[in-house]
């Protein structure tokens, strides 16, 4: 134990900052971080920003740059002010950090599910556009508030087997009755199918 | 010719970082003190971790051979 | 007909399941093909949770579904622990006795932790591995008053690869937010010359580890603890003094598959490609149960599961099966202090950990909620 508590405040972070000068840097952002530790990536787009300039230095660019800027000045001084007072906001922090979950959702997410979810996209959209359920239900807020004002003039009024005899009677109600029986008989799942092994 | 005898040899060929240490480590944590035990690994990655690892844990690393693509660890438990 | 046994109602088997049920509707339906998942309980776990339910963060009503709910109504629920399998004969046998053939197996039985292969650990160490372990841990973190807290990775490889970096980034951020940190000292080892075994991932999580004050111990092989002393001895000869002990322990296989002589050296060999059983052309394997060098996470399971139940339906339909996974991988790494930042690689190419953010951590959380829809082989 005792032994523990010298190595305690010893060269183990040493140790570490030895192996990590032996990994492959991978990104500007691998080694950014490492230096204080305390700076969690946000070194990462600098060094990669810096990076980009020096081979930007093309002869052929400045001269657009400029002419672009002669031409736009006032819409470009418009926008960097824009882009500061996001900035000093922290709007432009939110925005880039929002940005980074488009690229999560890439890094998630592959061809075969991206197939899957545009498939049962499309079949629900296809279910939602038919005609006949449009129909369907552009008629039901109607019917609805229709069915909930006769059940209030109704309220009081004891049904009767008379009563119901009556109203089928009505051409409009024969109608509904008969659609609502055949959609129920059409609802109904296919007959089970005999399982023919049964060995488990 | 080595004047040692291998108990165990360990294929950890194809298997990588860190899997050729750790099946070290845990044929080392098997084996009785004075025995010898050799890894065979293709990472490179081992050419470091293992040396440093078996003078960090006070074994004897008795040879380090190269074997077509691998490179074989030859280690005796000292502890 | 066709029978297609698959193994273990986590995400590898239940994803594997719902996507050939869809794919094989028509055979289905035509009494051609029968498709049954064998699981040892009714109710599904996502597992994952248990890191956030060590906090307190979630409840069992959040994370435990009936399996049946989540799978296609063509597939044949059993629920049925699994005593062995015999390749020779294609049959599982269940505890119950009963047998079941199969064409084709998926072995998806996950991994299981075994502390008691480490002397003291299960005595004297907390884990969150397991529903009842983050439960007990969760009692251990509100009771806990100040000291040492050892966060060692013991067992690798282990399910969920980043979760112990998770496990102490949330600890340092627990005890700031009560106040607590200056009373306790945050230690995290590993057993390798790094604090993780991907580089990347490694060179990522040192500073992270070193800004928040969490010491860190590498080359750090535990022989044993001593329950009494609360001392952990490593293999390397050092030792290191705890007042709480979170330990990573050993993993392996369901102890069944072994019996069957379906694993080496704990694990079953799978192709890292095609993803069949090594010397068994029936037999696929996927998730935490194979020996491949990619994480045991969701994500992977959930990726295999595309490619294992692609080959299985070109293959039942008479084609050839070209599907191959390529060692993709996806992990969320919570940060602490509600961010989070993940990480994505695969055989070929490494990861690189962005900016951790609080958009982040609340795709984690969603995803969380979510996951329900993954395990249904919607997302």
């Amino acid at each position: 134990m005792s032994q523990q508590r010298d190595r305690r405040d010893g060269p183990t972070g040493g140790v570490d900052v030895q192996i990590f000068a032996q990994t492959p840097e991978q990104e500007g952002q691998q080694t950014s971080g490492q230096g204080t530790g305390g700076a969690a990536g946000a070194p990462a787009g600098a060094a990669r920003a810096s990076a980009g300039a020096a081979d930007d230095a093309h002869p052929a660019v400045p001269e657009v740059v400029t002419q672009a800027l002669t031409e736009n000045a006032a819409s470009i001084g418009r926008a960097l002010q824009v882009l500061a007072s996001m900035e000093r906001s922290g709007s432009l922090q939110e925005l880039s950090e929002i940005l980074s979950l488009l690229r999560l959702l890439k890094s998630a997410l592959t061809d075969d599910m991206v197939i899957g979810m545009a498939r049962r996209v499309e079949g629900l959209a296809a279910v939602a556009t038919d005609p006949a359920l449009t129909d369907l239900v552009t008629r039901l807020p109607s019917a609805l508030r229709a069915a909930e004002a006769d059940a209030a003039r109704a309220a009081t009024a004891r049904p009767s087997v008379i009563s119901l005899v009556r109203q089928l009677r009505d051409p409009k109600v024969y109608r509904g009755l008969a659609f609502l029986l055949s959609l129920v008989k059409h609802l109904a799942p296919e007959e089970p199918k005999a399982r023919s092994s049964t060995s488990v | 010719m080595a004047d040692y005898v291998v108990h165990r040899e360990i294929d950890a060929r194809g298997s990588a970082c860190p899997g050729p240490l750790m099946e070290l480590i845990r044929a080392l944590k098997a084996a009785e003190k004075g025995q010898v035990v050799a890894v065979l690994s293709t990472d490179q990655g081992s050419k470091v971790d293992i040396p440093e690892w078996v003078e960090k844990a006070g074994h004897k690393l008795l040879a380090t051979e190269e074997d077509g693509e691998a490179t074989r660890f030859v280690v005796e438990k000292a502890r | 007909m066709d029978d297609v046994v698959i193994v273990g109602g986590g995400v590898g088997g239940t994803v594997t399941a719902n996507l050939l049920a869809e794919e094989l509707a028509p055979e289905i339906a035509a009494s051609k093909v029968r498709i049954r998942l064998i699981t040892d309980r009714p109710e599904h776990i996502y597992k994952p949770a248990f890191l956030y339910a060590a906090f307190g963060r979630t409840a069992p009503r959040a994370y435990r579904r009936p399996q049946r709910e989540l799978l296609h109504p063509a597939v044949e629920l059993v629920v049925d622990p699994v005593n062995r399998i015999d390749a020779g004969q294609r049959q599982v046998i269940g505890e119950s006795g009963k047998s079941y053939d199969y064409s084709y197996l998926v072995v998806a039985a996950g991994a299981r932790v075994v502390p008691q292969r480490t002397p003291g650990l299960a005595e004297a160490g907390e884990q969150f591995y397991t529903e009842e372990g983050a439960q007990r841990l969760y009692k251990k973190l509100q009771d806990f008053t100040g000291g040492t807290v050892v966060v060692s990775v013991i067992g690798v490889p282990h399910m969920c690869p980043v979760a112990p970096l998770e496990m102490a980034f949330m600890l340092d951020a627990f005890f700031r937010e009560r106040g607590r940190r200056d009373q306790v000292e945050l230690v995290y080892t590993y057993p390798i010359n790094r604090v993780h075994s991907n580089p990347a991932i490694a060179a990522w999580a040192a500073p992270e580890l070193a800004a928040r004050g969490i010491r860190t111990e590498t080359f750090f092989n535990v022989e044993r603890i001593d329950p009494q002393r609360k001392v952990i001895e490593t293999i390397e000869g050092t030792t290191l003094a705890f007042d709480l002990l979170i330990g990573i322990p050993e993993h392996e296989a369901p102890p069944f598959l072994e019996a069957s002589g379906l694993t080496d050296a704990g694990w079953v060999p799978t192709d890292r490609h095609t993803l069949q059983v090594k010397g068994h052309d029936r037999i696929y394997a996927l998730g935490d149960v194979t020996d491949l060098p990619v994480s045991k996470a969701g994500s992977v399971a959930h990726y295999q599961a595309n490619v294992v139940a692609q080959n299985l339906a070109a293959r039942l339909r008479g084609r050839p099966a070209l599907a191959r996974y390529n060692g993709k991988t996806f992990c969320f790494i919570e940060t602490g202090a509600d961010k989070a930042t993940y990480v994505e690689f695969d055989y070929e190419n490494p990861p690189q950990p962005v900016p951790a953010s609080r958009w982040i951590h609340w795709a984690k959380l969603a995803y969380n909620q979510t996951y329900w829809m993954t395990a249904r082989g919607v997302v």
